[in-house]
């Protein structure tokens, strides 16, 4: 659905992501929006279906807008085919040349006109109304969903907002038939509704955050809102500070203290919290960054998505520098890899970045409830002072390369954090052997830790490999189906764990596999150069790449499958 | 800062471009825009010598709305862009732009060294008191009370307002001076004094965000002309601030430092500096 | 907003002045009819663009500038017909922005009127005098527009979205 500011798009779509939840379906929504504050152009975009859906689809089946007021700046996010159909006001703007030569078919439904009928009519109620009966969602279900958030505020609205829901339904009678939900199967299950962002702070809650310093940017700040409310009611502490360099730096001293401590940013923002993380990585201090990845570089696209921050993320440090990276898939799994990079940069006393990406970050989906995973960050400390006489380690060389490490306010265990290079004590060293013992410690540490399953997404059979990371993890899934159905089968191979790299497990992964196709949002190739340059892949190799906006479809996928399969 | 060229004169109009804003229609900026252009039509400045730097922010748009040579450059270092330029290029007329967030929050250590440096550029703030392009976060200058935010705990922020003149005046600017966007002209003559004063000058300009902070909109009724004039005396001039409400518009202080130029009109060649290599 | 009537010496000056004011009004029109085509509101921008357009013919009927602009107003810090920044929304209906019209060229008779009433010159009042009835005609004419304009609805300015963001 599109339309100007003042035109209640946002609210209508939410509306029906609302009925259809309520309805028992499943969804992901998404919206595009101009530059201006208040009154710009918008578009939500929305995914209904009967079954779990973690990906965008090919095209926009139903494209309805209030009017049309600069929203050929969409035509290129809202692909159309002659299957779509167009809904249009026509006494508010003439439909995009742009869009209307996909073929699709243009439908009018006067919405102003119906809407001034009813006394406090709106146009995006009679549009909300209109787009439900259209694709067979109950209008009962939607009525429902406007009590349970109008009601309270004022009766009238809710009144007049039901009445020209009721008429939009009653005009799409005449409207022909358009594509329709598929039916469920049995009773609505139990599921969450839930946007990457709020995934990732409750994660963080989750695996343990008690501290968390802020500087909002797009599109992170989301995850830094929740975190404002949520931590000061578990006990935790929450601050905005002035800038990313404070931010980061709060953290790591808050985790010094004991505290897990996470922030998140985006691109711009992460390159300033470079220094600080290669801090936490000399002196050992766990700290979780969430890299809310958008177009770059430098200030970029500050709305869109992108898949160009993984360079920085892992080779970003300066020295040798070894830390965790981990990305989740889908919006549902920025819950458990946020969690779990807590539980890993507390166990392994080291910074993790999650790289996480606009498209997963702003966008809502109606999900299955998440499983409860078990791990909750357990930073390894020390209980009891030392012997007399004897220092307390710091940076003892033990055999997982994981020292102990005293909190503050521990008797007899008093040190002094680094980022200088130290001996066991934390006493500062210039010595070789000093250098190459930690420097070895603080690798072992990480590459000895027993990662499980989680380390990938690894699925399906066949000697051709989809390898992609994050958020075109769901458009993979969903193209190998298809190339399945079509007799040509795929793996999928999408690393959770970006560093440390799983040689071994990488390789039981491929093996057997002869083509490889990588698949990922970065211009430049980034997730490519860093497949070829710390695994061996079998000779052939394909990609599709570029950079955002525009997300990658499950259809390029398959054609692509199709066309490797031969 | 060049000078006036008689064969032509300026207005307003020709340092606009073409490019429309995306600020909200009713937003201070606007005038704070108008106010820029009409300053610099004042002093007659040649569009191709003046450049206006701004950092991230719904201010910093600016630029692009001028025909000046323009940098958007990144968060908080405006200032630092700026200074650059104009050491470089003492030629061109320099003005940094920006809002509070990126001036007092990120950019607030590049501020108090641009005022110790007094380096000749100005640099208008515009001071909405909130975070726009971020949704609304309490800004440096918020109210301890307001918590109209989703990040503002309940009961607001608690902390004490950053007091720009203040930090202006203690760190060494040149010029500090307070404006109101509902004055246009008095704001547009105020930066045309700023710019000619030598050394680093200071504009805060009060700029209602009708968007974040609507109540904004009785700041009109709330400023009053500075009931004193100008000193050249930095200690009345602090005096003055620490019974300020915030709302007295003027200039506050004029001063004497010399501008910062950096030493070295050295007349060495090349030959000269291996010479010294040889054996 | 009080002029400072003895800083106008002649009838030219008070012409000079005149004319300016009907210019920085069409200047502001315009301003806001593109402000608001950006902001999506096409109806507020075409009744902005309306009045822009209807500054010409007002501008047209004082003798052009023989000197510079005259760079000071007089009246001080306040320009009569210049937009207030808090009386303009991006919902706002046609209605509203002749309302907001209307009532700046309330002020500008009250000003023409003043300079009438108050200057020692009498070439000076007389004109004013002039000008002020001119005024009194644009008034009327503006108020036909504005009552003509469909009455907005108690909820005009309600926007059910939330701003947006960019950064």
């Amino acid at each position: 659905m599109c339309g100007s500011g003042g035109a209640g798009v946002m609210t209508a779509a939410n509306m029906l992501l609302d009925a259809a939840a309520e309805a028992g379906y499943y969804a992901l929504f998404g919206r595009s929006s101009g530059p201006q504050i208040r009154g710009g152009e918008a578009a939500a975009i929305v995914r209904l279906s009967p079954e779990p859906v973690t990906s965008v689809d090919d095209t926009t089946e139903i494209l309805l807008a209030i009017d049309w007021q600069n929203v050929q700046r969409f035509a290129a996010e809202l692909p159309l085919d002659k299957n779509s159909v167009i809904i249009t006001d026509p006494t508010q703007g003439e439909v995009p040349e742009v869009m209307a030569k996909s073929g699709a078919r243009i439908v009018e439904l006067p919405m102003k006109d119906l809407a001034k009928e009813i006394p406090g009519g709106r146009p995006n109620m009679v549009a909300l109304g209109a787009v439900a009966a259209l694709i067979g969602l109950p209008v009962d279900v939607v009525c429902e969903v406007l009590g349970q958030s109008l009601k309270k505020k004022r009766a009238d609205a809710y009144e007049a907002s039901v009445a020209a829901v009721k008429k939009g339904a009653e005009a799409a009678a005449g409207m022909g038939a358009t594509k329709r939900l598929g039916k469920l199967a049995g009773e609505p299950a139990k599921r969450w509704s839930i946007t990457g962002n709020e995934a990732a702070a409750l994660g963080a809650v989750r695996g343990g955050v008690r501290f968390c310093a802020a500087y909002p940017i797009t599109p992170a700040t989301e995850i830094l809102e929740y975190l404002s409310s949520a931590l000061p009611k578990v006990g935790g502490v929450f601050v905005q500070a002035e800038d990313e360099l404070a931010s980061i730096n709060m953290c790591v001293g808050g985790s010094f203290g004991g505290a897990a401590s996470i922030t998140a940013t985006a691109g711009p923002g992460l390159s300033l919290m470079i220094e600080a993380l290669g801090m936490a990585t000399a002196s050992e201090t766990p700290v979780v960054v969430v890299d809310v990845q958008r177009g770059g570089p430098s200030t970029g696209i500050p709305t869109k998505s992108e898949q160009s921050d993984l360079n920085i993320a892992l080779y970003g440090l300066h020295g040798d520098a070894p830390h965790l990276v981990v990305a989740p898939h889908s919006i549902g799994d920025c819950l458990m890899t946020t969690q779990w990079a807590v539980h890993l940069a507390e166990t392994m006393q080291a910074p993790c970045i999650v790289l996480s990406d606009q498209s997963l970050g702003q966008s809502r989906t109606i999900m299955p409830v998440p499983a409860d995973v078990a791990f909750v960050g357990k930073r390894l400390t020390v209980t009891e002072a030392p012997a007399e006489g004897v220092q307390y380690k710091r940076y003892a060389n033990t055999a997982s390369g994981i020292s102990p490490m005293a909190i503050p306010g521990t008797p007899g265990c008093q040190y002094t954090a680094d980022g200088l290079e130290h001996t066991e004590t934390g006493t500062p060293s210039s010595q070789a052997n000093d250098h190459s013992s930690q420097q070895d410690k603080r690798l072992r540490k990480l590459t000895d830790h027993e990662y499980g399953d989680h380390w990938a997404t690894i699925e399906g059979e066949g000697d051709i490999a989809v390898m992609c990371w994050g958020s075109c993890t769901g458009a993979a899934r969903e193209a190998i189906t298809r190339a399945a159905a079509d007799g040509v089968k795929a793996r999928l191979i999408s690393p959770r764990l970006l560093y440390p790299t799983r040689p071994e497990a990488m390789a039981k992964a491929l093996a057997g596999v002869r083509k490889v196709l990588v698949v990922e949002l970065s211009h430049l190739g980034q997730f490519h150069r860093y497949l070829k340059g710390e695994y061996d892949l079998p000779a052939e190799i394909q990609q599709i790449k570029r950079g955002g906006p525009l997300p990658i479809r499950p259809n390029e996928i398959h054609s692509r499958l199709l066309s490797m399969g031969k | 800062m060049s000078g006036t060229n008689c064969a032509l004169t300026y207005t307003a109009k020709d340092y606009k471009s073409d490019t429309k804003p995306v600020w909200c229609p009713g937003c201070g900026d606007y005038s704070v825009l108008s106010s820029i252009t009409k300053a610099f039509a004042d002093l007659n400045l040649e569009p191709h010598k003046t450049s206006v730097v701004s950092g991230i922010g719904c201010s910093s748009r600016i630029p692009a709305y001028t025909t000046t040579y323009g940098f958007h450059s990144i968060h908080g270092r405006a200032l630092a862009v700026g200074a650059g330029l104009k050491l470089a290029r003492p030629d061109m007329t320099v003005l940094v732009a920006g809002g509070d967030g990126d001036g007092f929050s990120i950019g607030g250590n590049h501020f108090l060294h641009a005022c110790r440096r007094n380096v000749d550029m100005t640099y208008v703030v515009m001071d909405n008191r909130v975070y726009g392009m971020t949704k609304g976060q309490p800004s440096p200058t918020t109210e301890p009370d307001w918590d109209a935010s989703a990040m503002a705990p309940p009961g607001g922020t608690g902390m004490t307002p950053f007091n720009p003149l203040a930090i202006a005046l203690a760190a060494g600017a040149n010029f500090v001076a307070r404006c109101f966007s509902g004055d246009p002209n008095g704001t547009a003559a105020v930066i045309a004094e700023a710019i000619k004063h030598p050394g680093f000058s200071f504009v805060a300009v009060m700029s209602p965000c009708i968007t974040f902070r609507e109540e904004q909109r009785e700041w009109k009724n709330v400023v009053r002309p500075s009931p004193v004039e100008s000193t050249t005396d930095a200690a009345q001039a602090a005096k003055r601030l620490m019974t300020d409400d915030g709302f007295n518009m003027g200039i506050l202080y004029r001063g004497h430092r010399t501008p910062y130029s950096p030493k070295g009109a050295g007349q060495a060649s090349l030959a000269d500096l291996e010479a010294e290599f040889a054996l | 907003m009080s002029p400072d009537v003895g800083l106008i010496g002649s009838e030219a000056e008070l012409l000079a002045i005149a004319r300016a004011m009907e210019e920085l009004a069409a200047e502001q029109y315009a301003e806001l009819a593109e402000a608001f085509a950006v902001s999506c509101n096409s109806d507020a921008a075409d009744a902005f663009r309306e009045l822009a357009d209807g500054q010409k013919p007002h501008v047209a009927e004082f003798p052009p500038l023989t000197g510079p602009a005259p760079a000071v107003l007089p009246w001080g810090d306040k320009d009569p017909e210049i937009a207030d920044p808090g009386a303009v929304h991006y919902l706002m209906w046609p209605w509203h922005v002749f309302d907001l019209a209307l009532r700046h060229q309330r002020k500008s008779l009250v000003f023409f009127e003043e300079i009438a009433t108050r200057s020692d010159r009498p070439d000076v009042a007389r004109t004013a005098r002039a000008l002020a009835l001119r005024e009194q005609d644009h008034v009327a004419a503006m108020q036909a527009r504005r009552d003509a304009a469909p009455i907005p609805p108690e909820d005009w300015d309600d926007d059910p979205d939330p701003p947006n963001w960019d950064m």
